[in-house]
């Protein structure tokens, strides 16, 4: 049986494992970064035992592909690696398909699937969640917008690193579902941080607080995840306080134009600028917390 | 079998009341409304009083329940009140949401007159004191505490003692700062996916697996979306919790600056007519009409890239 043939373009933290799992998967994967280090690396680490090449341009990477995956850092990387001679949709052939699983605006999933249905090929915007490590084990959710038959042509390739992948809707659906993802996400990290610094300022034991009241109404993934090591001053880990501002200026960016309103969100997208311009962006995304308790 | 005391059989201390008898214990009530407690005392066999006062009296152990500082004041001190009936030796824990200041001052005078004291603040909601699984949260002495845990336990899954006292009632505060912002989020997240055309359902089913998962999310997210918030836990005790917490933060000096606007919110939905609606109702400032029923969708309504490119 031949393989399916696939591209991935890409190797971050997210893409890297993900491009591993899709080779372990029995696809025939062809990868693309910028650096071209990494992509060498990883030949070197996957190519032996499940084969697997690299390429110099994403043109090259997804000529002869089925399916051609990316994972990039937002819309402008997106559209660099998109459009243009050496671009994907270049590469692409007639019939293929374009899995985009970088976290970017609605708009440009709209403005990439108008630009790949020209030219015959479908595409997906499948934003996921469950980070770094969710992407290194095979347990991403991903989040899919696009037609019913492009989502059951990608699916198996993507079921390859995850443990949840679900069709929301029509194209940009996904990126509004991790929009919804990181907006409910910022307030109860917000909330959290100012309970956390609330109790340690009150002079409680702020770690048997998390014990005491993870177990009801206040209970959170944030709270089981963070709320210790906020209060402990670990931010060296977990996702960055620079990528979730991105996500929520695109929330808010649509927001504006659909009308729903973002007040708390907002304020939190300040607080994070805060820690950016106090060279925290790196941090993880609970650093919220060293802003109250280092005032 | 311990002689204990109850004051205040309101939706939470009427049920907690039963458990104490129970769990085989002799309970006196006291209420204000008299009706309440020989209703009650008819129902679990005990006995009531004209008087906190009277109640107190002989009790090893007295509970509270009642609705904030004033009404906690108002059953603690004066002649017919509980300290005034108390036994010396005795303790008294207070399971009011109330301030951290008022249970720091109830316990200067119990100590004065000889009586413990234990400010016990619970969460678990109407729900949690029927089928006794409270959580609650103690601020006092180890050695009262050793005292009223296991006779607490009878309405409880879990008693945990934070501190001195007045740490109950900080805890309590800590939870409620953690609740409002989480359910403002919820809120908006949820009026953004309808906003944006997405089935909001659908939305939570993929999201409360991940970063955004919150017994919040899981609890009232679908109550939240069918427009329904006749239950649960009122806006208007919400906002006295609120209120205790923003008071505290400003002696102890803990920055709030979400758990601050999402207040505000609450008063306006007070203003909206919703001072008995659950908490979630804050999603009904976003939707005015329920969600899929915006009242005022704006131009062209749906996502950015809709309207861009339709």
């Amino acid at each position: 049986m031949s393989k399916t043939k696939a591209a991935f373009i890409g190797l971050g933290n997210m893409g890297y494992p993900m491009a591993g799992h899709l080779a372990k998967a029995d696809f025939d994967v062809t990868v693309y970064n910028r650096t071209v280090k990494k992509a060498d690396d990883w030949v070197k680490e996957y190519a032996g035992e499940h084969g697997g090449s690299s390429a110099e341009t994403p043109a090259k990477a997804a000529d002869g592909a089925d399916i051609v995956l990316t994972c990039v850092g937002n819309d402008d990387d997106l559209r660099a690696i998109m459009l243009g001679e050496d671009g994907v949709l270049a590469g692409t052939g007639k019939g293929a398909l374009v899995i985009d699983h970088t976290t970017a605006s609605a708009i440009v999933a709209r403005e990439i699937a108008e630009q790949a249905a020209a030219k015959g090929i479908g595409f997906l915007d499948a934003p996921v969640s469950g980070g770094q490590e969710g992407a290194q084990k095979g347990q991403l959710t991903v989040m899919v917008g696009g037609s019913e038959e492009d989502f059951a042509k990608g699916e198996a390739a993507m079921q390859s690193f995850a443990k949840a992948v679900t069709h929301m809707g029509p194209v940009g659906s996904g990126q509004l579902t991790k929009m919804v993802n990181q907006i409910t996400c910022a307030s109860a990290i917000q909330a959290l941080a100012e309970g956390m610094n609330f109790a340690v300022k009150s002079g409680l034991d702020a770690h048997q607080v998390v014990d005491v009241i993870s177990k009801g109404a206040a209970q959170s993934w944030q709270m089981e995840n963070r709320g210790k090591t906020m209060v402990d001053g670990k931010f060296d880990f977990g996702f960055a306080c620079d990528w979730m501002r991105k996500d929520l200026d695109i929330c808010l960016d649509e927001a504006r134009a659909n009308g729903a309103q973002l007040p708390l969100t907002a304020l939190v997208e300040s607080f994070y600028a805060r820690i950016q311009n106090q060279g925290g962006g790196r941090l993880d995304n609970s650093a919220l917390f060293k802003l109250l308790n280092d005032a | 079998m311990t002689k204990t005391a109850f004051i205040g059989l309101g939706v939470m201390g009427y049920p907690m009341a039963g458990h104490l008898a129970k769990a085989g214990h002799d309970v006196t009530v006291y209420n204000r409304t008299a009706k309440k407690a020989e209703a009650w005392a008819k129902e679990h066999g005990g006995s009531h009083a004209e008087t906190p006062a009277r109640a107190a009296a002989g009790a090893k152990i007295v509970c509270a329940c009642v609705g904030n500082d004033d009404d906690l004041r108002s059953v603690v001190y004066g002649d017919d009140g509980i300290l005034a009936g108390m036994d010396k030796g005795a303790i008294f824990i207070d399971h009011t949401t109330a301030s951290p200041d008022v249970a720091r001052e109830i316990d200067a005078k119990a100590r004065d007159l000889g009586i413990g004291f234990l400010d016990g603040p619970v969460s678990g909601g109407q729900a949690g004191a029927e089928n006794a699984a409270l959580t609650v949260m103690v601020g006092g002495e180890q050695k009262d505490f050793d005292v009223v845990e296991p006779v607490a336990q009878a309405y409880s899954k879990a008693v945990t003692l934070m501190g001195p006292a007045g740490s109950g009632q900080l805890t309590k505060a800590v939870n409620q700062i953690c609740i409002a912002g989480l359910v403002q989020g919820l809120s908006e997240g949820l009026a953004f996916a309808d906003k944006a055309g997405l089935d909001a359902k659908k939305v939570v089913d993929v999201i409360s697996k991940g970063a955004a998962q919150s017994w919040q999310m899981d609890n009232r997210a679908q109550t939240m979306i069918n427009d329904e918030f006749e239950f649960g836990f009122a806006v208007e005790w919400m906002r006295k919790d609120m209120g205790i917490a923003l008071r505290e933060a400003r002696n102890n000096g803990a920055l709030l600056p979400a758990t601050g606007v999402v207040d505000q919110f609450y008063g306006e939905v007070v203003a909206m007519g919703g001072k008995r609606w659950d908490t979630s109702s804050l999603i009904r400032l976003l939707t005015t009409d329920g969600l899929g029923k915006a009242l005022n969708p704006v131009a062209g309504s749906g996502s950015a890239s809709a309207r861009r490119y339709s």
